[in-house]
């Protein structure tokens, strides 16, 4: 696997608590705002959608797109750090 | 621990006083450690089990013990395990429980015997034959005779929309074995009283339009021309319209027509009636003798157990039927036509070829709606529900033709009853016919069919009008387990879907990791069309076993087989989507769904599910034997489990090569056969690349043999 970033692992460290959607790995301000006008205003109103979708990566990039036109590599970082996350935490 | 002796100790009594009754409740009530060495008795309750008298309730006992996780080859201070117990008292009853549960007829105890030497030791020659025939070490060359029948029992013609059935008739049965042609004509029968719905009787059914008709001069189906079919030859299935003769003529023939009221064809009543459908039904047998404005009644059945709700659509021009037809496809909603056909005025189209007799019109559920369908329990249903997923997942775009007016496939399944009296096991034995039976439907139209659903597929919004449940139903027909669909993740679904109309899931390859020759064969596909290295390699291994002079392990008779048993969930009637599919893929479903490699003999070619079905007779969900539980949950789910037998009439040890050759290209942890295969002759001097290679080859043989013969699924005669 390819080196994680530091957003990422920062991410991973710890239970994600009240973080706000921009902490997650892949989205940065332009991606954060637009999915909080899509109501998805904390990390882990995001970890819920990842979650009803299964942890599918195919579905999860697709939503991503679809609400923020997140590009591939974003949502797959995005998606990939929900995956570490869960595999931590949940 | 304490506890548990006590416990043990009561059981062992119980046993022993035979109250069989009461063993169960305390082991299906408390958690005990059964596989224990019981201080002082020196056995377990097993091995007590399998030896008391009477024998009944010795098969009582050992049956509810081994339910409970029983070890056969728990081993005492001595060694002896309930196998060796079971050998010396000639218990073949409990012996086949054993063994089909895990337990090791191989295993010796201190004294160095196992239950074969125990066997010959205490004389009990049934033991003996059992061990045997497990062991797979019977010489064939004592030319046993023929061990089983396989007769005809019902034959099954399936499309989108209805099933029949056929039987031979009971008169006829007599003339199974002559080769003689058995007339069908009273065969049909009556088999779906059990499910309350619609279709409580089905009959081989005519399912045309008068336009339809006229337009194929013969009535473009198969299955009123029985005589055929009997004849067991899986070719020239399409010849079969024209080889119609006068005598085979008195078929119930019937209309069909998807959960409609059939009193409108004036024949009979139905349990349950659609009134709706009936107006619609009237302006359709209108309108069907109008043959440029085909009109079709489209049903939804959108929610399990109410299909009451019906969409009808009207549609005049053919492009809109194909519209219509991959709609139907998609929604897995039923789309029916009612075709009112008299007697008469069929009689008038196609007297030329035959006389049918029309005399029974009776309305047939069959449709995709698979979640209504899984809520009615009828066995039949789940039957018919596996045809069809099958066909429409097969031949999508092809299937669902019919709308424009032609009815394009029909799947013809024989059934075959397969019995070996000595063993006491009974098969059916389902031959799904490699080529569905296609229909002749226009040129334009069997042109067309990809266009159209990719022209969909493309386009949301047709697909818009999904509800929730039809979503999920169909995402789950395509091998696809979707999470909850709400607003949020709908489009999302709907999108999945089209991707997957579009390149069907190619089942991935689970965890597997084959052979490098195979992992390499995987990837791409270009070995399969330079093979002459392979060739060579077979050329030279067969030659070797053709050497007369040679001494061959049990001899030299050419009654061997190798077989391959595959999973029927994981092939989906491959071979009829394969000439559809490019080989590539039809040889990664091949590969994967292979989940056991073996060597049979001629006289009794299906004894490798004989353990199986023992257990399976006997209630057992679950065996420590790999291979058998695999096939008990095959049959589980209801499908039989798919005996491919390749190589036919080879002599012993070169169906022993071949077996180990293929099992080392699968590789061992990919199948659930406990040891590798022994070669021999020149194989077994070659180095391991060239064995895969020579398995290799064998598995692509197999698969052609597999797609040219078809599947032939075999399950217990209890499941439907």
């Amino acid at each position: 696997m390819s080196s994680t970033s530091q957003k990422h692992r920062n991410f991973v460290a710890e239970p994600m608590g009240e973080k706000p959607v921009t902490d997650l790995a892949g989205v940065g301000e332009v991606l954060g705002k637009r999915l909080e006008t899509a109501g998805f205003d904390k990390a882990y109103v995001v970890l819920g959608q990842f979650l009803v979708l299964k942890k599918d990566k195919e579905l999860f990039q697709e939503w991503m797109k679809e609400t923020c036109s997140a590009n591939s590599k974003q949502s797959a970082d995005c998606y990939q750090c929900l995956k570490d996350w869960c595999d931590e935490f949940l | 621990m304490g506890t548990t002796y006590k416990q043990l100790f009561k059981i062992y009594d119980l046993i022993h006083s035979g109250d069989i009754r009461s063993i169960k409740h305390i082991l299906h009530n408390d958690s005990i450690e059964i596989n224990q060495i019981l201080p002082c008795k020196g056995i377990g309750i097993l091995h007590l089990a399998v030896g008391i008298d009477p024998l009944v309730k010795s098969k009582e006992c050992t049956e509810i013990i081994l339910k409970c996780g029983g070890d056969p080859n728990l081993r005492n201070d001595d060694g002896v395990t309930p196998v060796h117990i079971a050998a010396i008292w000639g218990r073949v009853d409990n012996l086949k429980l054993l063994i089909g549960c895990g337990g090791d007829p191989s295993q010796r105890d201190l004294d160095g015997l196992s239950a074969f030497d125990y066997a010959v030791r205490e004389q009990q020659w049934d033991v003996y034959d059992y061990l045997h025939n497990v062991e797979d070490q019977m010489d064939d060359s004592l030319a046993s005779p023929c061990a089983y029948s396989l007769d005809l029992d019902r034959i099954l013609v399936t499309t989108d929309h209805m099933v029949a059935e056929y039987k031979p008739s009971n008169d006829k049965q007599i003339n199974n074995n002559a080769n003689a042609i058995i007339r069908k004509s009273e065969m049909v029968e009556e088999w779906c009283d059990k499910t309350n719905l619609v279709m409580n009787k089905l009959y081989p059914t005519i399912l045309s339009e008068t336009c339809c008709l006229l337009e194929n001069e013969q009535i473009p189906w198969k299955n009123d021309d029985c005589t055929e079919l009997i004849t067991d030859s899986n070719k020239n299935r399409t010849s079969q319209q024209t080889e119609i003769n006068g005598t085979n003529s008195s078929f119930k023939t019937c209309l069909s027509k998807i959960s409609t009221e059939v009193e409108i064809s004036g024949v009979r009543p139905l349990d349950q009636t659609f009134d709706k459908t009936k107006d619609y039904l009237c302006s359709c047998t209108r309108s069907a003798c109008d043959r440029k404005q085909r009109l079709s009644v489209y049903e939804n059945f959108s929610l399990p157990g109410s299909p009451k709700c019906i969409t009808h659509e009207n549609y005049n021009t053919k492009t809109s039927l194909k519209k219509c037809k991959n709609h139907n496809n998609e929604t897995a909603a039923i789309c029916s036509k009612m075709q009112r056909m008299t007697f008469d005025s069929s009689q008038s189209h196609l007297t030329d070829d035959r006389s049918v007799d029309l005399d029974r019109a009776l309305a047939v559920v069959q449709n995709e709606t698979n979640e209504w369908l899984s809520t009615c329990s009828s066995d039949f249903l789940s039957e018919t529900r596996a045809g069809n997923t099958r066909r429409s997942s097969a031949s999508s775009g092809v299937s669902s033709n019919y709308s424009g007016g032609n009815i394009v496939i029909a799947n013809v399944q024989e059934e075959y009853k397969y019995e070996d009296k000595d063993e006491d096991v009974i098969l059916i034995e389902k031959r799904l016919l490699v080529s569905p039976v296609v229909l002749p439907i226009d040129e334009s139209d069997m042109s067309t069919p990809d266009q159209t659903i990719l022209s969909v597929a493309s386009s949301l919004p047709s697909s818009m009008d999904y509800d929730v449940n039809t979503l999920r139903t169909e995402l789950i027909r395509l091998g696809f387990n979707p999470g909850p669909i709400h607003e949020n993740t709908r489009t999302l679904y709907l999108k999945k879907l089209q991707t997957l109309k579009k390149s069907p899931i190619v089942i991935n390859k689970q965890g597997k990791t084959y052979s490098i020759e195979l992992e390499k064969s995987i990837r791409t596909a270009d070995w399969m069309k330079d093979l002459t290295p392979y060739l060579e390699l077979e050329r030279k291994a067969r030659a070797d076993f053709a050497n007369p002079n040679k001494k061959w392990r049990e001899g030299t008779a050419k009654t061997s087989f190798t077989y391959l048993l595959l999973d029927p969930r994981l092939t989906n009637n491959l071979p009829a989507k394969a000439n559809k599919q490019n080989p590539h893929e039809a040889w990664v479903t091949f590969i994967n769904s292979i989940f056991y490699v073996g060597k049979g003999k001629r006289s009794r070619p299906y004894s490798h599910l004989y353990q199986a079905l023992t257990l399976w007779k006997r209630d057992f969900k679950t065996s420590n034997d790999k291979k058998v539980q695999h096939i008990l949950d095959i049959w589980s789910d209801k499908v039989g489990v798919i005996c491919l037998h390749i190589f036919q009439n080879v002599i012993p040890a070169e169906a022993f090569t071949y077996e180990a050759a293929m099992i080392d290209v699968l590789g061992i942890q990919n199948l659930k056969n406990l040891k590798s295969g022994n070669y021999y002759g020149v194989a077994a001097s070659w180095p391991l690349k060239e064995r895969r290679m020579l398995g290799l080859y064998l598995l692509y043989k197999a698969m052609q043999i597999f797609l040219t013969e078809g599947e032939r699924q075999l399950r217990p005669n209890d499941i439907d």
